[in-house]
């Protein structure tokens, strides 16, 4: 297994880790670029919710990452 | 040595989501303080990793079920009718799903072909969430009024496909918000961007798919997500993956372009 499989299988367990409404918006916002306008109406929370749960859930896959070895560059 | 900004701040300055006056303080601090500067590095060195995470593709008959479902509401005449749906949170079922929770039919429409109604819902439930989006069935010869384009032509290269068919045109419309144009510094144009394709895609019957690219214009991701077929969703992303579209349309973030891929000229039905 080459190291890219290697470390694509651990970014993918890191997030199945995350709690459901972490992933969630992340999901929304890296992967599918979604605006915080359009999350806001998509979820249903406030804009400024919005910004607080990204960066907490953005921590929050940090420090699973720092678990399972994913390195930083 | 530690800051006291917050990651909330740093986080919707990455995001390009902060008002003007704090993204220039925000500016002017990260000139003087490293450990912010490392930290944004390392929320963005976080999102490419998200961005290489497997998502997992919902199985067809998830996807079929949730096409006839949609269906069934734009046959029905009847206005404002709201579609709840328990959201599934398999992260691919996430973006697919809040199109379809959000669906509001308030007139009956005649289509052409089952492609076209469900690409017609879609643009309906992306109408809801303020997105704008070429309209479905959408000729060539028509402009897209708020469409950030490039002002050149670009070939489509690619080393992986074995064989290069003819020269095919595919159409790149963007979905810039309004009043934004500005702000990446390009003018927006009435203007629809023509490339010349190099290969030949074997789909006949999906119009429009979603490219995410990033800010040199090289294909991240593609999602058709309108098509009843998944494993030609595969095809089609493997084949663009990694390809460049276009020049450069916006700067820093990336976006997500319409693509035309229709293999006959579109005539109206």
């Amino acid at each position: 297994m080459t190291k890219q499989k290697v470390l694509q299988e651990r970014i993918t367990a890191a997030m199945a880790k995350l709690p459901d409404d972490y992933r969630t918006i992340i999901v929304l916002k890296v992967e599918e670029d979604f605006s915080y306008d359009e999350i806001s109406k998509v979820l249903k929370i406030p804009k400024g919710t919005v910004m607080s749960r990204l960066a907490r859930a953005r921590q929050k896959l940090r420090g699973i990452f720092k678990e399972m070895g994913v390195q930083n560059k | 040595m530690k800051c006291d900004l917050g990651v909330e701040l740093l986080s919707g300055y990455l995001d390009g989501e902060l008002d003007k006056e704090q993204k220039a303080e925000i500016e002017k601090h990260l000139k003087e303080c490293e450990v912010c500067r490392k930290e944004i590095e390392e929320l963005r060195q976080l999102d490419e990793y998200v961005r290489t995470a497997e998502i997992e593709e919902p199985s067809r008959e998830f996807i079929f079920n949730i096409n006839r479902r949609i269906l069934e509401k734009v046959k029905k005449k009847t206005r404002f009718r709201l579609f709840r749906f328990s959201p599934i949170l398999a992260p691919a079922a996430v973006a697919l799903l809040v199109f379809v929770v959000l669906i509001n039919i308030n007139r009956p429409v005649r289509f052409a072909s089952l492609d076209e109604r469900i690409l017609h819902a879609e643009v309906e439930a992306k109408k809801e969430l303020d997105i704008e989006i070429p309209k479905a069935g959408f000729a060539r010869e028509e402009v897209y009024a708020k469409g950030v384009v490039a002002k050149e032509k670009k070939a489509l290269t690619t080393s992986k496909v074995p064989t290069m068919a003819k020269a095919r045109d595919v159409e790149v419309f963007d979905h810039a918000k309004k009043g934004e144009a500005g702000a990446f510094g390009i003018e927006a144009q009435d203007e629809i961007i023509s490339l010349t394709e190099v290969q030949e895609l074997q789909i006949p019957r999906d119009r429009i798919v979603r490219a995410i690219v990033d800010s040199n214009g090289k294909i991240l991701k593609v999602a058709t997500g309108n098509t009843i077929i998944p494993e030609r969703d595969t095809m089609l992303e493997n084949r663009l993956q990694g390809q460049q579209l276009s020049p450069p349309l916006v700067k820093g973030r990336r976006t997500q372009l319409y693509v035309d891929l229709t293999q006959e000229k579109v005539t109206k039905n």
